[in-house]
């Protein structure tokens, strides 16, 4: 058979970031895929090293809109740890509740925007329209819906009095309540498991020989989670489970996604309810003594990793950032191998890529 | 295994007794200091023992270049490689851990640095027609002028 | 027949203003001004109530909503679906980002701001911007389209 190349992006339906795919098919057939990346290249390293510790927190929150809070956060932990400051543990449950309720609007994005991909606008409103609760829990504390600027270096900048607290109680019963609603019609939904089921497959080998991290990973059985197995934080003080599960098609990484989005609910009301008395933040100096740490942390798409080298001024000497959508994409080309023309949707959404994110 | 034991074995094997820590959340880092040339039996023996999560390549200049390979096993530990400037060069790993393909493109077209071995050495961020140079390389002249930027502004430091 | 002719193309505008369609891009921004450009189809902000659809196809659309801070690789694409919009056609700039650059201003591979590449017909400052303020500036755009 003749060889058809489709061009899919800059820009296109499918795609909320320009990115572009080369996909060579013969027949339905997807046999080959090329991924041209770039687009959103911003040369956040070079900048970081331009601006003082402090204007980075603001660079580094925009490398990416969905996913800014843990960015900030990994950033942050770093620079208190080369200062050798220890953040109160109020600010530490602060700011991991919004790391998870970060987790839960990403997610419930991620569903929209696949919802959207294979047809399914239904799911994309509803999902939605619930992400708003979430939103409206974060402009409550932070005043902010998508960029919180939450964390300074040295602990967050809002504290939570006793009305915050009885909106976070109530508005995360009201979400639990519809999003335990959406993962059971999912989860039993035909047309949904026919759209995702069986595709897109990595098996666990893969998984390994990649590197790859977050929920794809776990959706193949890669039974690793940053947040309870090298706890940062507040992470420390809580137990969680971790849904794993062994098919490793966009089945499996959707259902694992809307689980976590359960545990997340279940872990925010915890930390609601656990958040001790004290101050939120300590006082940090301008300049970060000679150094350099690594930090992790577990972003709503898997493993973020930050390096940081200090060489004793205002300015940090070099700033290295690997985001988990860079990781993931490499597996593209393997995922979108045989797969239907029709199918190509499904399995770019189920990834959950953010290309702001990998190329920085 | 736990990590303190990898680290004990890969260093008796290779004969190695260069290892540092480096501040790590939450644990501290193990760095070890490798020649160049031993960096792939290096990474054969942390796949024998287990540990397959390449968390990122780091590339430091200084008075070389400074390679630094972070993998994670329930526990921090990185690899140290110094390459020579001039006509940096080292092999590539993506043989052994295919995930690494990505982050060697990027130092490669961000720093210079050449890898062998490695199969797609095209562009990974920047444009088809970029011809500006190495964009994080920093050149004597560089440093000086951004120093001294630094001393005068203090709290702006940005520049245009 | 010149009575007829003129009614025809005053049809024509009414409609046009009554349904502006758009095109959203995103030209190389952090993804926050373009979540909240979507969160403008869902049921809470709902711009289908103003006749706004959201097109797949340039040649489809009225108004290119464009985000993001210009980087080199996207320039030459950005412009050609700007080529490829059928006149008469409107350009928002939504952010900061789109507006002067914003936060990335400096950065060696962006040109900073839309209207550097693109003639600009309404600024929506913002990082990122509320849909309250997107549908606000949807609107004045619309009532200037006379």
């Amino acid at each position: 058979m003749n060889k058809v190349v489709v061009p899919i992006g800059p820009q296109h339906p499918l795609l909320k970031e320009p990115m572009s795919f080369l996909i060579s098919l013969e027949g339905e057939q997807v046999v080959d895929s090329v991924l041209r990346l770039g687009y959103v290249h911003r040369g956040i390293e070079k900048l970081a090293q331009q601006r003082t510790y402090i204007q980075n927190v603001y660079l580094i929150e925009r490398i990416c809109g969905i996913c800014s809070h843990i960015h900030t956060t990994t950033y942050c932990q770093a620079v208190e740890t080369l200062l050798g400051l220890e953040v109160p543990k109020r600010g530490l449950y602060i700011r991991t509740l919004l790391c998870e309720l970060e987790r839960i609007h990403s997610h419930l994005l991620w569903l929209g925007v696949l919802s959207k991909n294979i047809g399914l606008d239904t799911i994309f409103m509803y999902a939605w329209r619930d992400r708003e609760i979430v939103l409206n829990l974060m402009e409550e504390i932070s005043g902010g819906r998508v960029s919180h600027a939450v964390n300074v270096i040295g602990g967050v900048r809002v504290d939570l009095d006793a009305m915050h607290i009885a909106t976070l109680q109530n508005g995360l019963a009201e979400l639990n309540d519809r999003v335990e609603e959406l993962t059971r019609s999912i989860e039993h939904d035909r047309s949904f498991a026919a759209r995702t089921r069986g595709i897109g497959k990595l098996t666990l080998e893969d998984v390994k020989r990649f590197c790859v991290v977050g929920p794809v990973a776990r959706a193949s059985g890669l039974n690793i989670d940053l947040r309870r197995d090298a706890p940062y934080g507040a992470y420390r003080d809580f137990e969680m489970e971790v849904p794993i599960m062994d098919q490793g098609d966009v089945w499996a990484r959707s259902m694992v996604r809307m689980y976590e989005t359960v545990q997340a609910i279940r872990l925010s009301r915890r930390i609601v309810e656990a958040l001790p008395e004290g101050a939120v933040s300590v006082k940090a100096p301008r300049k970060v003594p000679q150094g350099e740490i690594v930090s992790r942390a577990e972003a709503p798409r898997g493993e973020v990793f930050y390096y940081v080298r200090s060489d004793g001024t205002q300015v940090p000497a070099r700033l290295k950032v690997r985001t988990p959508t860079l990781t993931n994409l490499i597996t593209l080309s393997k995922q979108l191998k045989d797969v239907q023309m029709a199918d190509v949707s499904s399995v770019i959404a189920g990834v959950d890529l953010c290309i702001a994110c990998a190329d920085r | 295994m736990k990590m303190e034991d990898i680290v004990n074995d890969l260093m008796a094997t290779l004969g190695l007794d260069n290892l540092q820590t480096m501040l790590g959340i939450p644990d501290d880092e193990q760095v070890i200091h490798l020649p160049a040339a031993q960096l792939l039996t290096a990474v054969e023996k942390l796949l024998e023992l287990g540990v397959w999560h390449l968390s990122a390549i780091t590339c430091l200049q200084e008075k070389c270049f400074i390679l630094l390979y972070h993998f994670w096993c329930f526990g921090n530990l990185t690899l140290r490689v110094e390459v020579a400037e001039g006509t940096p060069c080292i092999r590539s790993v993506s043989a052994l851990i295919p995930g690494a393909e990505y982050y060697e493109r990027e130092i490669r077209e961000m720093y210079g640095i050449e890898f062998e071995g490695l199969t797609n050495p095209s562009s990974l961020f920047l444009p088809d027609n970029w011809h500006a140079g190495y964009p994080m390389r920093t050149t004597d002249e560089q440093n000086a002028v951004a120093g001294e930027n630094e001393r005068k502004n203090g709290m702006q430091g940005g520049t245009s | 027949m010149k009575k007829n002719s003129i009614k025809v193309s005053n049809i024509v505008s009414w409609a046009r203003k009554k349904s502006p369609w758009i095109l959203h891009f995103n030209s190389g921004g952090c993804n926050g001004c373009d979540i909240e450009i979507l969160s403008l189809l869902t049921p809470l902000y709902d711009v289908e109530r103003f006749g706004i659809l959201k097109e797949s196809s340039p040649r489809h659309a009225d108004i290119l909503i464009c985000t993001g801070p210009v980087t080199e690789q996207v320039k030459p694409r950005l412009q050609r679906i700007y080529d490829q919009i059928p006149e008469p056609k409107w350009v928002l700039a939504v952010g900061s980002c789109s507006c002067t650059g914003g936060i990335f201003s400096g950065s060696y591979n962006i040109l900073g701001g839309i209207d550097k590449l693109l003639p600009v017909d309404m600024y929506i400052p913002g990082c990122p911007c509320r849909p309250e303020t997107i549908i606000d500036g949807i609107i004045k755009l619309v009532e200037l389209m006379e």
